[in-house]
């Protein structure tokens, strides 16, 4: 039977092989611990018994897988009742409601008989991890005293176990006051370091102790970080949870393993590279590991200076009241946290997809001789592609762009392109000026934040059938007509990479049965399920395909989208889709009565 | 702990306790050590200070070596706080308790 952990206070911890010899040298141990602490003989007796029961039990129904690990016991003295913990890696029983004896010629089971009978409190608690018998036993009101002392009351010791209770009675309510106080406080303020240090700030002059610290589990640093601690515990490093085994480990990390607590003094000194030594050399404290719902949410520490004076078993107890009370703080305050910061991505996705919505046009122009047809998804709740098409004297701007980034910055600067553009319609005609002035417009704000938008400009003249196209590093436009179909290439880079960029503009002539067709990227990477890519070859021999067949734009754009979701499949929409098709369109020969109404701006 | 034959009387002393582990020396000690003539066993139990469940059945195994042979088993010097052990698991009635020599 080695001695693990042995606390000079009321306390004692023991662990063992499994065998009954161990079991006995437990029992030993325990009767002469709880005889030093002044426990009355009657109850010695009865207490070497219940720990020899419950120890041969844990022995014999451990099995060979059980029989590797320890048994391990604990003892707590109170002022009122000493309580045995005993773990055990058996399959673990049930207690039924009623133990009888069994029958006077069985060699066995009585042992669980005698347990109940000799104590107050029987429990059983089960874990994968192993199970516990936690048993309880009112301590005899003469503590110390012979049976045979003629009755007469030790005064001493009645003493001594007054003054327990009125130490443990002053210790809960200065506890009880406390926790009250800073729930309080914490319920006006919000948790953060700085509070939770001026509370345990006051639990360290509580329990007289010297300096405290906290580690709280961060996951993603796959250990315990310093939360708030005194003195030089702020500049401690964080220590990893995942290191196997316990022998050598700092305290904090045996703790939190073991899920006990773990005592140090100058007679049981901490590790020589233990990161608790900041504190000092030597030190006495206890670390207590906390858990919220079975969950480790961090480990508490407490020590003392220059002295080997342990916590009390009353102190160690306030400790971890604390610790728990403070770890249910700190979870709650995650969830809420949690909470907050989901609803407020929520938010500025509403607030992003609805600066969106309100970029795009609600109408398409008609210019004579054509027809427009658009169409623009977003694969998440917001895109960065944008599309417009502004009329003006001469004819329709065109605007397609891709802006690179999500959420709430890439529809800010759609908005501030859309703005821009429609802020100069003198420059409508000349699309390559227009990119090159957006450009130098835009080239500081996007620089800064390190996003750039690709973007094609075509302005479409219905008097002379031309499209003057200039784009800034995006994806060449489509025209199908007479004389097949073909990629408008135009040189320029995207819009905020470089400052002094140019932008030169192509010139195509439509002829009466030419389509146009302007689109972002999302279509010709479009991927089906066995990720295979649409490309651009697809979207030309669809477009030929609707000019033959003379489509409506309204029908030609039905037709684009029957085309994306039959190859596209159930697979998601990876990125932004966004067309923009100029379809001909053959004017009736009535004449009309008064030009078009359309505001031109 | 160790045996004496006395006529049809097996007799065990020194024995310091009757826990676990000295149960199956116990236990071991009367199979090998019953002989034919052996119609009692007595067991100086008066050093003993502590007696466990296991102890109880092992007193209970003696028992029921010698009841074929219409026999009795003898607890000897038991202590008070060993006998009241007996009492709580009522072996008390199927021993013989005699005071210490």
């Amino acid at each position: 039977m080695s001695l693990l952990t042995s606390t000079p206070g009321r306390t004692l911890h023991l662990s063992g092989p499994c065998d009954l010899h161990s079991v006995r040298t437990a029992a030993k141990a325990i009767r002469n611990f709880l005889e030093q602490q002044g426990v009355a003989a009657d109850d010695l007796d009865a207490w070497e018994l219940v720990t020899a029961e419950a120890g041969n039990n844990a022995v014999e129904y451990a099995g060979t897988e059980g029989g590797l690990h320890p048994v391990e016991f604990g003892i707590e003295v109170g002022p009122t009742h000493v309580e045995l913990r005993v773990h055990d890696h058996t399959p673990g029983f049930e207690i039924p409601a009623a133990i009888d004896l069994p029958d006077p010629l069985s060699e066995h089971g009585r042992g669980l008989f005698l347990m109940r009978s000799l104590s107050d409190h029987l429990r059983y608690l089960r874990s994968p991890d192993g199970n516990c018998l936690v048993i309880r036993r009112r301590r005899a009101a003469t503590t110390g005293s012979p049976p045979d002392a003629q009755g007469s009351v030790n005064e001493a010791a009645l003493e001594a176990t007054l003054q327990a209770m009125t130490e443990e009675l002053a210790a809960c309510y200065e506890s009880l006051s406390a926790i009250f106080r800073f729930s309080t406080e914490f319920n006006r303020n919000a948790i953060s370091p700085a509070s939770v240090d001026r509370w345990l700030r006051e639990l360290v002059a509580i329990l007289e102790a010297d300096w405290y610290l906290l580690r709280l589990v961060r996951p993603e640093a796959a250990g315990l970080v310093v939360y708030c601690a005194s003195g030089n515990g702020l500049t401690l490093p964080a220590l990893s949870l995942e290191t196997p085994g316990v022998e050598g480990r700092p305290a904090e990390i045996r703790a939190a393993h073991s899920r006990r607590d773990l005592w140090f003094s100058k007679s049981e000194p901490l590790e020589p590279t233990d990161p608790l030594r900041t504190f000092g050399d030597p030190i006495a404290g206890l670390t207590h590991p906390i858990f919220v719902s079975g969950e480790l949410i961090g480990v508490l520490t407490l020590g003392r200076h220059l002295q080997d004076l342990p916590f009390t078993a009353v102190q160690a107890n306030i400790l971890q009241t604390f610790g728990d009370f403070l770890g249910i703080l700190l979870r709650n305050a995650a969830i809420q946290e949690q909470q907050v910061r989901a609803m407020l991505v929520t938010h500025e996705l509403d607030i992003a997809a609805g600066i969106q919505r309100s970029l795009l046009p609600t109408q398409l122009p008609e210019p004579p001789g054509f027809r427009l047809a658009s169409h623009s998804q977003s694969a998440h709740e917001v895109g960065g592609d944008f599309f417009d098409a502004i009329e003006t004297k001469n004819g329709v701007l065109l605007v397609i762009a891709d802006v690179m980034g999500k959420g709430v910055p890439a529809a800010m600067f759609a908005a501030i392109l859309r703005s821009q553009i429609r802020a100069r319609p003198d420059l409508a005609s000349q699309p390559g000026d227009f990119l090159d002035w957006l450009n130098t417009a835009l080239f500081r704000d996007l620089d800064r934040v390190e996003m750039f938008v690709t973007a094609q400009l075509a302005f479409l003249d219905p008097k002379t059938r031309e499209l003057r196209i200039a784009a800034a590093g995006h994806c060449p436009a489509l025209v199908a007509d007479a004389q097949g179909v073909r990629e408008i290439v135009t040189e320029g880079l995207p819009l905020g990479i470089a400052v002094e960029s140019t932008y030169p503009e192509k010139r195509v002539p439509l002829d009466p049965n030419a389509w146009c067709l302007l689109y972002t990227d999302g279509l010709i990477e479009l991927r089906n399920r066995d990720d295979d890519l649409l490309g651009i070859d697809a979207a030309k021999r669809w477009l030929v395909g609707a000019a033959a067949e003379k489509l409506t734009a309204p029908d030609a754009r039905v037709s684009l989208l029957r085309r994306i979701r039959e190859f596209q499949g159930p697979a998601y929409p990876r990125d932004d889709l966004t067309f923009l098709l100029v379809t001909p369109h053959a004017e009736k020969k009535t004449p009309r009565r008064k030009p078009s109404a359309r505001h031109a701006i | 702990m160790k045996t004496a034959s006395v006529g049809d009387t097996l007799r065990i002393a020194d024995l310091d306790e009757l826990g676990a582990t000295t149960a199956v020396v116990l236990r071991n000690l009367v199979r090998s050590g019953l002989l034919a003539d052996h119609r009692h066993v007595e067991i100086d139990l008066s050093r003993a200070r502590f007696v466990d469940s296991e102890g109880l059945g092992a007193l209970v195994s003696v028992l029921k070596a010698v009841s074929p042979r219409e026999g009795s088993v003898r607890l000897i010097g038991v202590r008070h706080t060993v006998w009241e052990l007996f009492r709580l698991t009522r072996l008390d009635q199927l021993f013989e308790f005699l005071p210490a020599a």
